[in-house]
């Protein structure tokens, strides 16, 4: 149960069946606790990204997702979601400091535009993931590792105790994949659990404390020494599966 | 913030500036016209027949500004900036009326009331015209305009085209009567040439067949039976019901030839021919208005004359 | 020859200001033109970026049954336009939800069975129906209860647009953030379609049915070439909707030729221009810069 201070984010029986017929996610349940860096790995069509949407409301579901003792669609301000950035229109007009300043709207009220105490704090957030400088870029002139962290600083003035991330490192250099990720590592070092969809199996250890194995239901869930075994993955791609070695690798 | 005051303010703004841009249209009440001291004075008139007849009424002291021209339908007209500002700056405007123009819904009565032009001076050439209607073979029933093809009905417009400039412009009311004095001399010969040249027709022959039920004025006046393909000018034109119809017509009353109007489709009128065995006569009948300048028929008593021509002719046996 | 054709342009715009200063229509269809201009801009911007400029075109064809209807049994066009409008849009909307038709052949099937019928209707109810207006527009003879009209939708669309700006941006940009956040992404969706089916109707006046989606894409279109943010996007697309139709109307005055047709052609024009030369994105500066 709910430890004083402690966010939890449980999952009771999730499912999701497309047009009435293909089941694409069943029966997921899950409790985590506050903290966590969780990554959740399976094959393509596995229902990761569904996991997640269903989870915060955006697909129809059965069962229920739960943050802080209260059913989600309740807490919707207590979580931030960043899609897939290929889903975004990076043609679209908008410079990157008021793509930041867009995580700030749900905290204003309707009429309310954002003012000098607002930009401060995009600012603030874009010094975090080190894009100062770029305010006035238009989004289309970065680059796929600069765009990523633009949408993390944007998440970082929502200000979540949940933050879901579907796919965050594909088309990403280096050097914004590390400062993501130790962003990332500080917010989990405050108590915020993260979710993150991975594309592949690269990095584990390096990036996630648990890792949820689906492949339309759920495998196993655990830390990454319990549950990152050949067994599971076996079970959880169905054949074989290379490990890339840096996987096995301890971070420091 | 200040975007927004800004937008809401200009907005404001605007719908006051509309609000008072919409002028009083004056008092209709007085149905006498004003009279106006000018030598020459401005008119507009709705289409080419009416231009016509204003200008020999008229003469050296109006200026004739034509909206419809001779080629295009006056029931269904675009007014262009140039028409509405003629119309703005008339002092008269002469109209069919009969629906003619679109009817009060219409287009002119749009163009008069979007330049503010009073009514009154807006003159109906066909007053004191018993209109007569048209039924199409759904029930639907309509004025029609066409009054103007019977001599008779010319006289009236033109009596009310001179009272109307008379009034309006006292000055040259001499002028404008000595006018009208010569052309109901020549209108009153022709009249006299129809009743006499259409009564020689024996009863029986006197079957006048065209595409359009236009002639009903004229067909009443002198006693002439009318066929028609379509009464009312619709989308309808020339559908297999009303050629069949029109073919028993013919088959019944046996008419010497058919007739066909000069801006008309001419295909439906072959089809019956055809149909009928009965040919079409080998010249075209003015209705809706008269022939461009230099044509056979740009005047309204070549008009008259011509078609009296054409219809005496092609119903000779 | 060139001395010779600015003293004639000079001339010209000298005579049109005088003729405004006369005549009363003249400054009526210049306030219409420009406050159609300025919404269609606006509203513009967010058919632009929403990927529905098919629907635009769907909905102005698709009130012509509301017209017909309208004129039949004697009401102001305008509430017969707006009903079929926003029917139009359910109707898409709903084929969309609940089949696999794809979105663009869902607009076709439902606007050429409504324009259909409108023209069915016009063609029966005859002479009453200017179906050259309904097309083309006028707006030398707006009558002034549709001009009234006209404004109030302008204050309407205008207001909206600027209470909920933030709400409409994030929804246009990232839908998929704004559901996640708690926005109502379908009433949005849905407040803009009205939205839309207003401003069509209210510009029918001007260009009519077959043009009116000139008025609401391409000066959107333009000014998407020109900016990086929607807020100036959206200044940009109302200024350029604006001045066409003053530029647009000097012309028709001067030549005598229909108005809604050529307020079309410089509103073309000038997107041609921003295509070409346009600092940034026009082609031929790209040509250049390399």
């Amino acid at each position: 149960m709910k430890k004083e201070g402690n966010i939890l984010l449980e999952v009771k029986n999730l499912s999701v069946i497309y047009d009435n017929q293909t089941q694409a996610l069943k029966d997921v349940s899950l409790q985590i606790i506050e903290g966590q860096i969780v990554g959740i790995i399976g094959p393509n069509g596995a229902g990761k990204s569904t996991l997640i949407k269903a989870m915060i409301n955006l697909i129809s579901h059965k069962g229920q997702a739960f943050l802080n003792d209260q059913p989600i669609h309740k807490q919707l301000k207590n979580l931030s979601y960043v899609e897939q950035k290929s889903n975004i229109d990076t043609t679209f007009p908008i410079k990157v400091l008021d793509c930041v300043i867009l995580g700030i709207y749900p905290k204003l009220k309707p009429w309310q535009l954002p003012g000098k105490k607002e930009k401060e704090m995009a600012v603030k957030a874009l010094n975090k993931v080190d894009m100062l400088g770029y305010e006035n870029r238009q989004i289309g002139e970065l680059s796929g590792g600069q765009f990523q962290r633009v949408l993390i600083a944007r998440t970082l003035v929502q200000e979540t105790d949940l933050i879901l991330l579907d796919e965050p490192f594909v088309g990403v250099d280096i050097t914004s994949e590390n400062i993501i990720i130790d962003l990332l590592k500080e917010l989990a070092q405050a108590g915020k659990i993260i979710l993150i969809v991975h594309h592949d199996l690269s990095k584990i250890s390096k990036y996630f404390n648990s890792i949820i194995l689906i492949n339309k239901h759920l495998i196993e869930f655990g830390s990454v020494e319990n549950v990152f075994t050949a067994e599971n993955l076996k079970q959880t791609f169905g054949t074989d599966v290379f490990i890339p070695s840096e996987s096995r690798d301890r971070n420091d | 913030m200040k975007k927004a005051i800004l937008f809401l303010f200009t907005i404001t703004l605007s719908i006051l500036l509309a609000a008072c841009s919409n002028g009083d249209k004056g008092d209709d009440s007085d149905k006498n016209l004003e009279s106006v001291d000018k030598d020459k004075i401005k008119v507009v008139t709705s289409f080419s027949m009416i231009e016509d007849i204003v200008k020999e009424i008229g003469g050296e002291h109006v200026e004739v500004e034509n909206l419809v021209p001779t080629g295009t339908d006056p029931h269904d007209y675009d007014p262009k900036p140039d028409d509405v500002k003629h119309i703005s700056s008339a002092d008269l405007v002469f109209y069919n009326g009969l629906n003619l123009e679109g009817g009060s819904q219409g287009w002119l009565f749009k163009a008069l009331d979007a330049s503010d032009f009073p009514r009154k001076n807006a003159i109906k050439t066909s007053d004191g015209i018993k209109p007569k209607y048209i039924k199409d073979e759904d029930g639907n029933k309509e004025i029609n305009p066409h009054a103007f093809i019977d001599p008779n009905v010319g006289e009236q417009m033109v009596r009310n085209i001179t009272e109307s400039l008379s009034e309006r412009n006292p000055k040259n009311k001499d002028y404008y009567k000595k006018n009208e004095k010569e052309y109901l001399n020549n209108l009153h010969n022709i009249e006299d040439d129809y009743k006499k040249q259409l009564g020689d027709i024996p009863k029986k022959d006197r079957v006048f067949v065209a595409s359009e039920q236009a002639f009903q004025y004229l067909a009443d006046s002198y006693d002439l039976k009318e066929g028609y393909i379509w009464a009312i000018d619709t989308d309808e034109n020339g559908s297999p019901e009303q050629i069949k119809s029109l073919v028993k017509f013919i088959d019944k009353n046996k008419p010497a030839s058919l007739f066909v109007e000069s801006n008309v489709d001419k295909r439906p009128m072959e089809t019956v021919s055809k149909e009928s065995g009965v040919s079409i006569y080998k010249k075209p009948i003015y209705s809706d208005e008269i022939s461009k300048k230099g044509g056979v028929a740009d005047t309204y008593l070549k008009y008259l004359e011509y078609n009296l021509d054409v219809l005496t002719n092609g119903l000779e046996k | 020859m060139f001395l010779f054709l600015q003293k004639a342009g000079i001339e010209m715009i000298n005579q049109f200001i005088n003729e405004l200063f006369q005549f009363n229509f003249l400054q009526r269809a210049l306030v219409t033109s420009v406050v159609i201009g300025i919404i269609c801009g606006v509203i513009g911007c967010f058919i632009v970026l929403r990927s529905l400029a098919l629907m635009g075109d769907a909905i102005s064809h698709a009130v012509l049954p509301g017209v017909a209807i309208s004129y039949m049994m004697g009401v102001n066009f305008f509430y017969g336009a707006v009903l079929f409008g926003i029917m139009a849009a359910l109707s898409i909307g709903f084929v969309n939800q609940n089949s696999k038709i794809k979105s663009d052949s869902a607009i076709g099937i439902v606007f050429s069975a409504f324009l259909a019928l409108g023209v069915l209707l016009v063609t029966k109810a005859q002479s009453s129906i200017d179906l050259t207006e309904i097309l083309f527009g006028n707006v030398l003879t707006v009558k002034e209860q549709d001009r009234t009209l006209t404004f109030i939708v302008a204050a309407i669309v205008l207001i909206i647009v600027i209470v909920f700006y933030k709400e409409f941006l994030l929804s246009t940009f990232d839908p998929t953030m704004a559901a996640a956040s708690g926005l109502p992404t379908k009433f949005i969706h849905y407040t803009i379609m009205v939205l839309l089916t207003l401003v069509t109707v209210a510009s029918l006046q001007t260009v009519g049915v077959i043009l009116v989606v000139s008025l609401l894409i391409t000066p959107a279109s333009t000014a998407y070439l020109l900016t990086k943010r929607l807020s100036t996007m959206i200044l940009v697309s109302a200024f350029i909707g604006a001045i066409s139709s003053i530029i647009g109307l000097f012309f028709s005055f001067t030549f005598n030729l229909p108005s809604g047709v050529v307020i079309v052609l410089v509103i073309t024009a000038i997107f041609a221009i921003t295509f070409f030369l346009a600092p940034r994105t026009g082609v031929l500066w790209r040509a250049i810069k390399h």
